[in-house]
């Protein structure tokens, strides 16, 4: 009989494959309710149940396994509301969870990407967040299949800054220490009246337009002429031509077999900092914006 | 023949200098020199592991290899023959050389010969590597002494040649009578029978990476650097530093800087060696011990610290 759930005896499987490197899973179940008074007593009318919610954070390593969760364009994944994820649970005192005598799961299906995430640093690996929004949630569901569970994978280079080639549009000369970048689809539902809660199957769900995504990095500069590649000064305002502090552009990032595009992207502020008396190195921060472009694909190597 | 082991004269190290300012990506060097004097050498080398694990799995997903590491630690007495300080980086001021690297080179030869021969199939070249700290004790019993530590990560085996070092040295080892009174030492001491000065001074050396790149481009100098330098005397007396926190408003406390500038000479009266710390010496505390029952003579130590200022010259 099992103390406890640790790393180990707990997998995620999306969609029927196995997902490897996952470093944690959160789970909010949200029930909100619908207080109701009325006149004459102070004893609630009615308390009325509304939309269960679901929120399913995913964090895991970016590694080299063609698995992509959010592949291609954004044209070819906005419209995808109906990934399903399954959560093993077993024994504590295995070695891998598909080897539990007692393997509980969870299903999570017609599930929606909300949001993603991806981190780059020049200390630990590459990290990738993703959060599902759904409604459906069933304990023991049949179609989640432990079987399933037999593609994890025992290990694989892990992405650390040496997979990190390039981000074209950027400046090759500036140490670049660290690279978050973000979108956010902002998932809604279309309500309506006589519609059933527990089949989230016929709802209609909508990203709204324009998807932003956001992009920041961190780099250390080396001399006062790296400055110069950013001393973006004030314009004449007065002046018709006015675009920006820099033209719109596109970002790509190139991690050794996993490409990250976004594109229509403007400069949004430049911080310069550190450097202080504490004996910190000066670096530079730059803040992209984005609209409507966003593309990952992977090679399959690296 | 195979050697049957390594002792002391079959094994010695070399370090040769950056030529350039230390702005160049691929550094080059001056002539390697091998260490006159030196006494001991340690290398050691760390492959610093990352574990990560997945769920699902008990076992390991991955063990990353993050930072390789190498540290050296060489030690030599002061004989009139250049410092450790000078064959890594140059001569002078260590802010002037924060951006030198060095190339390091250890070989062992014959353990039957009675010089240092044959090294090239048994060496190792770090190149480059970086100075970490130095410490310098001047002591009444014992010689003068250098210890030095590096730290890189780059390491190669094999084919790099060490010279013996030369049969004599043209000063003789300094020791207590080769301090010269030239030297300008802090008020406190001045006078004092000094029994041993240390002075030591630790340069961080925190790694530079950035993404595309495995190894560090570049390991800085950590600032403000702290140099410290203790000077412990023989005490005929109590010490004569009061303290008296005044209670008036818009008063303060004031320690008077000093100058500490330690000159090395040889028997022939020739100056050999400068150690500079600049005028700004500050006490920061006096230790008043020994004297006890066990028939020892009571001493006061009084330890000085001043900051981004060491120079090191050979005369």
């Amino acid at each position: 009989m099992s103390n406890r759930v640790f790393y180990a005896c707990q997998a995620v499987s999306l969609d029927g494959t196995a997902l490897a490197g996952v470093q944690s899973i959160d789970v909010n179940t949200d029930q909100s309710v619908i207080p109701l008074s009325h006149f004459g007593t102070l004893e609630m009318y009615k308390v009325v149940p509304n939309l269960p919610k679901l929120s399913i954070t995913l964090s895991r390593i970016l590694n080299r396994l063609n698995y992509i969760i959010y592949s291609g364009t954004l044209e070819d994944n906005i419209n995808k509301h109906d990934y399903n994820l399954c959560l093993f649970i077993g024994e504590d005192t295995n070695k891998n969870t598909i080897d539990s005598l007692n393997l509980y799961n969870i299903s999570y299906r017609f599930l929606s990407i909300n949001s993603l995430n991806y981190e780059f640093n020049t200390d630990g690996t590459f990290k990738e967040t993703i959060e599902f929004v759904g409604s459906n949630k069933e304990f023991d569901y049949s179609g989640c299949i432990p079987g399933s569970l037999s593609g994890l994978s025992s290990g694989s280079p892990s992405k650390t800054r040496q997979h990190f080639i390039a981000v074209s549009g950027i400046s090759n000369e500036l140490n670049i220490q660290s690279v978050s970048i973000g979108v956010s689809f902002n998932v809604q539902e279309i309500e309506e009246f006589g519609s059933n809660v527990y089949k989230s199957s016929l709802k209609r769900k909508y990203c709204p337009l324009p998807i932003e995504t956001q992009c920041s990095f961190t780099a250390v500069i080396k001399s006062g002429g790296q400055i110069g590649i950013n001393s973006y000064g004030m314009p004449d305002i007065t002046g018709c031509g006015y675009t920006g502090l820099v033209p719109t552009k596109a970002l790509n990032f190139d991690l050794c077999g996993i490409s990250i595009a976004l594109d229509n992207c403007m400069l949004e502020n430049i911080n310069y900092r550190n450097g202080g008396t504490d004996g910190s190195n000066a670096e530079l921060e730059f803040s992209y914006k984005g609209f409507n472009y966003f593309t990952i694909r992977s090679s399959g190597s690296g | 023949m195979a050697n049957n082991r390594v002792f002391y004269a079959s094994h010695g190290v070399a370090l040769a200098s950056e030529s350039g300012d230390g702005s160049a990506a691929e550094p080059s060097f001056n002539a390697v020199k091998t260490v006159q004097g030196a006494q001991s050498v340690t290398m050691n080398t760390n492959f610093n592991l990352e574990q990560v694990f997945q769920l699902g799995r008990l076992e390991l997903f991955d063990n990353v290899v993050t930072d390789p590491s190498v540290e050296v630690t060489i030690s030599k007495v002061l004989d009139g023959t250049q410092t450790i300080y000078e064959l890594a980086v140059g001569s002078g001021s260590i802010v002037n050389n924060a951006n030198k690297r060095t190339k390091f080179i250890i070989g062992v030869g014959s353990d039957t010969s009675e010089t240092l021969s044959n090294t090239s199939g048994n060496s190792i070249i770090c190149d480059p590597i970086y100075l970490s700290s130095v410490n310098y004790t001047l002591t009444v019993d014992g010689n003068f002494t250098e210890e030095c530590n590096f730290v890189g990560n780059d390491k190669q085996i094999g084919g790099a040649t060490v010279t013996a070092p030369s049969g004599t040295s043209k000063s003789t080892v300094l020791r207590r009578q080769n301090l010269s009174n030239s030297s300008s030492l802090p008020t406190e001491v001045n006078g004092q029978n000094i029994q041993s000065i240390t002075i030591s001074a630790d340069f961080g050396r925190e790694q530079m990476f950035k993404l595309g790149r495995l190894n560090t481009f570049h390991r800085y100098v950590t600032f403000p650097l702290e140099v410290s330098c203790e000077i412990e005397v023989l005490a005929t007396g109590l010490d004569t530093l009061g303290v008296d926190i005044p209670d008036a408003a818009c008063s303060g406390l004031s320690l008077a800087e000093n100058t500490g500038k330690f000159i090395m000479c040889d028997t022939d009266g020739v100056n050999r060696y400068e150690i500079d710390l600049g005028s700004k010496l500050k006490l920061t505390s006096v230790a008043f011990g020994g004297g006890d029952t066990g028939g020892g003579n009571a001493t006061l130590t009084y330890s000085y610290v001043t900051y981004n200022d060491l120079s090191v010259r050979t005369l």
